[in-house]
């Protein structure tokens, strides 16, 4: 039950590697990172939950609510799933269609680069 | 870094150091004396030379006197009356041969004729000696010259005896030197040599070398200086033909004008000096070798107690607090020990009170519930203050008294009674350290053992809701510091208890919403056959299903999730509920009835997300319209298949974006067709390892359960369920399924019963 989060760049995009378990209790803390790693006035941000092991309905709220955040100020959020149990939750819950969701860092990467500016 | 390396000296090599180096000037001044030896040597051993010259010297003397005095008895007993010439010789005799210091007696008449003479023989010879005449010439006594006769060297003592100042008699004796042998004292060791030489110089008597030339020292310096009357020393004396260079001294004999010499080998001389300076410097590094041990013995003295306040001071470092260290001892290290063993005592008694307190107030900000919070609250609290028991005592609304609820018997005391009751009534700490006033007010307790009480109140919102005490077995004081200390842990306990109590009520007001929210467990339409259970997870989640009757016999069948938990997340289950169900009335098309919802959802502040699936049944047209924003795809099991089918037009969750567009899919059902529908508290179960459930399971499950009533396909789902991930799930899970009957005309009616447990 322990979520650990790190922040790192990458050719100018902000990548937040996030490891453990996403649930009602850790949830605030991914919040925090995300507002942290997200900061500045056109953010562009991959969060990487290759290691996460468990993601929660209030986790998948989190995610939005930064990805909503971050595209009212001309960013972007780009979340990198490799999990099947978590992609599938990205399909099942349409959210998918919504964020951004890509199974490399490479990609991620790519796509937050041509993210047009303005 | 210096690039020194220092060298670490214990506390015993210091002082042995220290020693070492008051050791170094004596040790080098013994080296030096014992250098400079020779010189002092050679002193020392001519005094020792001189003095055994002198012992020999004076051993003569007393010998000479000895023969003096007998010579005199012997005279005065024979002349002081008649004596018959016989009895003098007869008498001279018996002296003779009780001392066989006399060869011969003689006695002879002032002008010189022989009286009397033993033996008869000798009397010519003794008389004519030279001493006869020096005594005939007024002196008292005389000796004559020494006289070898065959290997014995003799002497002729001649002594007067006077009567009324003029010469009566003279005795005259030849003395038998040998005799000197037996008396003289020894050399100083047995390779010195002691020599008696006469007034010129001829060796008389040589104790250790009777054939030793007469005339070998007559000519050495020493003894010439010695005859001169001088005491002098002998150095470099070489006897004829042999290379031993001697040392010695030589000293006068007085009244006789001999001389006493001593000799020695030098070797043995020097040898000897050297013993001595040997044993000298041996006694010195003795000295210094008891010294470094004592050294040792009280460095280990010091250190060792020093070392173990070092390992004592290590455990405290890791963590093992109490540690003790055992120095039985009456000095300063003795009580560093005792502050040492006081300090760790209180260090961990803090920390234990420290961390009493903190367990209270992690508890007091947990939502664990209040029975299961309490009693390792008040173990820690009984530890920390090292009392025996402790009870929190809760106040009865009611009556006023006080209730101990979680223990077994439940214990009760009226309003007043006992410590408890007292603390409560007064609203202040009380401490009991009197067992007889603690017997008088409360027996109860005095009956369970206890010697000491202590009791504070429990206070929330300026009222008094219970009590925390604490009792001792053994006769004590609670010190105002433990008195302190109990109240700072209940008025944790109480902001626990106020949390506790406030979570309860927030869980059991979030479970009744949820309650309302849900038809009963089995539902029966014409058209449909509905079984559903939901198992609330501890905090309440926003589960909820609904079985909606339409116009034209059709039937609204609706399953979903909101995510949070608790009253915000029920209250938002009942809003999604009733909008769904308005919506539903209104609108033919689940599309259309997500869509409205939706953009009602999305418009909230609050910006929780709801999972939901919707589908419209017509049965007696034998179609199914479904539509689905973001909930797990429900199983379609055909009636005479074992292979489910997922309901899954693509669609978001309600409330993310107020734009989003549903889709409405329709399937052919016909009666017998099986529809599972669930959430995802279900399919996210998760076992101990770790593993989720998971939606192949429930696939699976649903195939076996083609033909079975909806509410066997429940039961076997959730039965499978339990033994998954256990009976106390944490998220709220929801399972539902409809069976479709035959279609017919009938009125459509609900049937509100409860399903069979079985």
């Amino acid at each position: 039950m322990d979520l650990q989060l790190d922040v790192r760049t990458s050719d100018g995009v902000t990548i937040l590697d996030v490891v453990g378990e996403v649930d009602l209790y850790t949830a605030p803390r991914l919040e925090e990172g995300l507002r942290q790693a997200a900061s500045g006035p056109r953010p562009l941000l991959a969060v990487n939950l290759a290691r996460v092991a468990y993601l929660d309905s209030t986790a998948l709220r989190v995610l939005t609510e930064s990805h909503k955040d971050v595209q009212s100020r001309q960013g972007a959020i780009v979340v990198i799933v490799t999990q099947p149990t978590i992609q599938k939750i990205f399909r099942v819950t349409g959210l998918g269609t919504i964020l951004a969701v890509v199974a490399t860092e490479r990609e991620a990467v790519e796509q937050l680069r041509t993210h047009p500016r303005g | 870094m210096t690039g020194v390396k220092r060298i670490r000296l214990g506390i015993r090599g210091k002082i042995a150091a220290v020693i070492l180096i008051c050791m170094v000037p004596v040790l080098i001044l013994g080296g030096v004396l014992y250098q400079s030896r020779d010189q002092g040597r050679l002193e020392v051993v001519q005094r020792s030379h001189r003095e055994a010259a002198r012992a020999i010297a004076s051993g003569v003397q007393m010998f000479i006197a000895g023969g003096i005095e007998a010579e005199r008895t012997a005279g005065a007993a024979v002349t002081s009356q008649p004596y018959p010439v016989p009895g003098i010789v007869q008498l001279f005799g018996a002296i003779r041969a009780r001392d066989p210091l006399f060869l011969s007696l003689v006695l002879i008449d002032p002008a010189g004729g022989v009286s009397a003479a033993s033996p008869p023989a000798a009397a010519q010879d003794v008389a004519a000696d030279p001493s006869v005449t020096a005594v005939q010439r007024s002196k008292a006594w005389a000796a004559g010259a020494p006289v070898r006769v065959g290997r014995r060297a003799t002497l002729v003592v001649s002594s007067a005896i006077q009567e009324g100042g003029h010469l009566n008699a003279i005795v005259a004796g030849r003395v038998n030197l040998e005799r000197l042998r037996a008396i003289l004292p020894h050399a100083p060791n047995p390779l010195a040599d002691g020599i008696i030489v006469d007034e010129r110089g001829r060796v008389i008597i040589d104790l250790l070398k009777p054939d030793r030339a007469a005339e070998a020292f007559q000519e050495v310096a020493g003894v010439r200086q010695a005859l001169a009357g001088y005491e002098a020393s002998i150095d470099g004396y070489r006897d004829p033909g042999s290379p031993v260079r001697l040392l010695g001294a030589a000293v006068p004999i007085p009244d006789l004008g001999w001389a006493a010499v001593i000799t020695e080998p030098e070797s043995s001389a020097l040898e000897s000096a050297r013993r001595a300076a040997t044993q000298e410097l041996t006694f010195l590094l003795t000295t210094v070798g008891i010294g470094l041990f004592l050294a040792w013995v009280l460095g280990a003295e010091l250190s060792a107690p020093i070392l173990a306040l070092v390992r004592g001071a290590r455990a405290i470092g890791r963590g093992e607090l109490g540690t003790r260290v055992a120095l039985p001892r009456n000095d300063e290290l003795g009580e560093l020990g005792d502050a040492f063993n006081e300090m760790s005592r209180r260090l961990a008694d803090l920390v234990q009170e420290m961390s009493a307190l903190q367990a209270v107030s992690d508890a007091a900000l947990s939502t664990v519930r209040l029975d299961e919070l309490l009693p390792p609250l008040v173990h820690q609290v009984v530890a920390a203050l090292h009392a025996d028991e402790g009870t929190i005592w809760f106040v009865d609304e009611q009556s006023g008294g006080l209730n101990v609820s979680s223990s077994e018997p439940p214990r009760h005391l009226a309003r007043g009674q006992g410590v408890a009751g007292r603390v409560a009534a007064e609203a202040r700490p009380v401490m009991i350290s009197d067992p007889a006033r603690l017997a008088a007010l409360d027996p109860a307790l005095a009956g369970e053992g206890a010697y000491a009480a202590a009791g504070v109140p429990l206070r929330a919102g300026g009222r008094v809701i219970g009590v925390v005490q604490v009792t001792s077995r053994r006769p004590r004081e609670f010190t105002p510091h433990e008195m302190r200390l109990l109240e700072a842990f209940a008025d944790r306990v109480a902001l626990a208890v106020d949390n506790a109590s406030a979570y309860e009520r927030e869980r059991e007001i979030a479970a009744i919403i949820q309650q309302t929210l849900l038809p009963p467990e089995r539902v029966q339409l014409p058209s449909v056959t509905v079984a559903g259970k939901y198992v609330s997870s501890r905090e309440v989640g926003g589960d909820f299903y609904a079985v909606l009757p339409l116009e034209d016999a059709r039937v609204g069948l609706a399953i979903a999730d909101v995510t949070g938990k608790g009253i915000p997340a029920a209250t938002l289950s009942a809003r999604a509920r009733y909008l769904l169900e308005a919506f539903a009335l209104e609108a033919h098309r689940p599309d259309t009835v997500l869509t409205r919802l939706n953009q009602v959802l999305a418009r909230d502040a609050d910006s929780r997300f709801v999972s939901l699936f919707y589908g419209i049944l017509d049965a007696r047209r034998g179609r199914f319209a479904f539509a689905r924003a973001g909930h797990p795809p429900p199983l379609l099991v055909p009636a005479g298949t074992a292979t489910p089918v997922a309901l899954e037009p693509p669609g978001l969750l309600l409330g993310v974006d107020v734009a989003a567009t549903y889709v409405t899919s329709e399937v052919s059902v016909g009666p017998g067709d099986l529809l599972v529908m669930f959430t995802d508290g279900i399919t996210e179960a998760r076992r101990p390892d770790g593993q989720q459930f998971g939606e192949q399971r429930v696939s699976v499950l649903a195939g076996a359960c083609a033909g079975a009533l909806p509410e066997d396909v429940v039961e076997r789902v959730m039965g499978a369920l339990a033994a998954w991930a256990g009976r106390a799930p944490a998220d709220d899970q929801t399972i539902v399924a409809v069976r479709i009957e035959l279609a017919d005309e009938r009125p459509v009616h609900m049937h509100a019963g409860r399903a069979s447990a079985d």
